[in-house]
């Protein structure tokens, strides 16, 4: 009966192709959309686990450290807080233009990391854990210097000891760091007062600080005070805060892009419902002929579900197939990084297999309860 | 001639049925009543419309009655539902289609093989049978053909051969020479004619064509949804042939 089935989708090759396809779009939209989205997951979930400590910024900021603005009077408060080591000062930016070049949109985006150094050498580590890997790691005094992460360098051609135009702005790169992140090693660090004057940052205020604790493993503790005590304008978060909230923006993300796919799917089951209905309609003599030699009505109803299974099937393979290639293709030529899991390429095929029985089931319904002598006598 | 008492296969009872088209009621048949008996080879011939092709719909279990009842070994069907009638068909009868209504995409040997794909047999047994189906049918140079590569009367061979498959007792052939040359046709019919006289194999053929009238058993004309006659022809049965 499998044979009998292929057989027949092979009877009207372009027709079953056609209807293939639209199961191969969804297929291969999701596995692309959801492995980007996946692999940004991963990356950001990489860059905050370089996160270390507490992290302070401006309560109610709408963009995070990106737009947060407090006073640098609260360093030596935050500082007096039993268990606290030291308060960098940071300011965190996107990069505006690269070499003249503009890198608002790109990805991953350019963060622009600028470090009170005075600060940051009574700390043990750097706010985002990284290792100088060439050069040496900016000092107090530096002016138009900076540290570059080792995936900026490679885009920008440049090597240590380069002038590099950040925001029109010409700095001598004299470090180059690493991070087990992408996003951080695709980052820029500048000293305090550089990146204060680029992005002109208002005096007097800090968009970030950095709190190395005398105990780390006291994080949660700290931000209870911190928040206690100055919750009505600062707010302190842990690096696994920030883990939750980020992948909580991005679940709902990747929901929004299976979604979109979905309706693609959907599309998908509306021409397999087509192509089955078509193929029944043309065959009606020869179901009626089958059943008339004894096939009963759930023989006929199998029949027409492998069918409309196979499509889903074959739909789903070749789907995955360019959706992983596709994915490749994108994070190659606009360098984000896409993962395709195996729960990802698993769920896609059940999926597509799931549409070819669902769009089925009405046309083998149809078939399986056709009179064998009305379906004999049609033309 | 002995006349032998065989057993009744059929039996159908004051059968009626009627057909609504819009708001006339046709009545296609008018109360029939008829045995098919086994190792018969019964020709029912008649008119356009005469009632005689759903008269073998009912007794082949493809259609119900309006009225009156069918047995099949003892058993009445007409209160049956899909499945079992399904299962009668498969178990006990065979069709000769006129358009043979063979699958394109299969060769002749599949074709054969194809109403056993939901028989709990071996597809090794089944595949045997098939191919000595078609040798005893001459067809074992075309096994592996597609019916489009077959003439009209290698494919209603075929369609002999698929009727024979599960090993029906008795083969209804709807017009089986209907769409062949009168050569081709009649050597289908010899070679139902040969089933039925060395196979014990029963046959109710329904056909315009009168010339088949010569090898039947038992002649029944139809008209107008009546029998009008039952005969017993001179030709006699397999058994003494």
């Amino acid at each position: 009966m499998i044979k009998l089935s292929f057989l027949n989708l092979a009877r009207r090759k372009s027709r079953t192709i056609l209807s293939m396809f639209g199961v191969i779009i969804g297929v291969a939209a999701i596995i692309v959309l959801v492995s980007l989205v996946d692999g940004m997951f991963a990356d950001v979930q990489g860059a905050i686990g370089q996160l270390q400590g507490v992290m302070v910024t401006e309560e109610g900021s709408t963009m995070g450290p990106l737009s947060s603005r407090m006073d640098e009077s609260f360093e030596s408060k935050l500082e007096s807080i039993a268990g606290v080591k030291v308060a960098v000062p940071m300011i965190i930016a996107l990069a505006q233009s690269v070499e003249n070049k503009s890198v608002g949109f790109s990805f991953p985006p350019i963060r622009l990391f600028g470090i009170d150094y005075s600060k940051q050498q009574k700390a043990s580590a750097s706010p985002i854990n990284a290792e100088i890997i060439k050069g040496r790691d900016l000092r107090p005094n530096d002016a138009k210097a900076v540290v570059v992460g080792e995936d900026f360098l490679d885009t920008y051609n440049k090597f240590l000891g380069n002038k590099i135009k950040i925001n029109g702005e010409k700095f001598t790169i004299i470090g180059v760091y690493k991070t087990g992140s992408k996003v951080l090693n695709s980052s820029v660090i500048f000293t305090f007062s550089d990146l204060k004057d680029l992005t002109n940052f208002p005096e007097g205020k800090v968009g970030q600080y950095y709190l190395e604790l005398v105990n780390p493993a006291e994080d949660a503790k700290l931000v209870k005070i911190i928040n206690f005590k100055y919750g009505e304008e600062l707010q302190a978060t842990t690096a696994s805060d920030y883990s939750q909230q980020f992948g909580d923006i991005l679940e709902s993300l990747r929901l929004l892009v299976i979604a979109i796919a979905g309706i693609s799917a959907v599309v998908a089951g509306i021409g397999i419902i087509n192509t089955m209905l078509m193929s029944v309609v043309e065959r009606f003599k020869e179901i009626g002929a089958l059943k008339a030699v004894g096939w009963t009505n759930s023989n006929v109803m199998r029949m027409i579900l492998y069918e409309s299974i196979f499509i889903g099937i074959f739909g789903g393979i070749i789907g995955i197939i360019l959706g992983i290639a596709g994915a490749a293709a994108l994070e190659n030529a606009i360098g984000m990084s896409a993962l395709v899991s195996i729960e990802l390429v698993a769920g896609t095929f059940l999926f597509a297999v799931f549409i070819g029985l669902f769009a089925g089931l009405y046309p083998a319904y149809l078939a399986s309860k056709m009179n064998p002598l009305d379906a004999l006598r049609t033309e | 001639m002995v006349k032998t008492t065989a057993k009744i296969l059929i039996s159908a009872k004051n059968i009626t049925k009627n057909y609504e088209l819009g708001r006339t009621v046709v009545h296609a048949l008018r109360g029939v009543s008829l045995d098919v008996e086994k190792g018969d080879f019964i020709v029912i011939v008649g008119p356009s419309g005469s009632g005689k092709s759903t008269l073998m719909h009912i007794l082949g279990a493809l259609d119900r009655p309006s009225d009156g009842d069918v047995f099949i070994d003892g058993k009445s069907i007409t209160k049956l539902d899909e499945w079992h009638l399904a299962m009668i068909r498969r178990k006990k009868i065979g069709f000769i289609f006129q358009t043979f209504n063979l699958i394109p995409t299969l060769t002749a040997l599949e074709n054969v093989v194809i109403p056993t794909e939901p028989v709990p047999i071996s597809k090794e047994d089944a595949v045997a049978k098939a191919k000595k189906l078609l040798r005893d049918l001459g067809l074992e140079e075309r096994m592996n053909h597609r019916p489009s590569e077959l003439s009209g009367g290698e494919r209603q061979r075929v369609s002999i051969a698929r009727s024979l498959i599960n090993d029906p007792e008795i083969i209804f052939a709807d017009e089986p020479t209907g769409n062949l040359d009168s050569v081709t046709g009649n050597k289908i019919v010899e070679s139902m004619r040969n089933l039925n006289k060395h196979h014990g194999k029963t046959f109710v053929i329904v056909t315009h064509n009168e010339s088949l009238l010569k090898f039947a058993t038992k002649k029944v004309f139809i008209k107008d949804g009546k029998i009008e006659t039952k005969s017993n022809n001179n030709v006699r049965k397999y058994a003494s042939d």
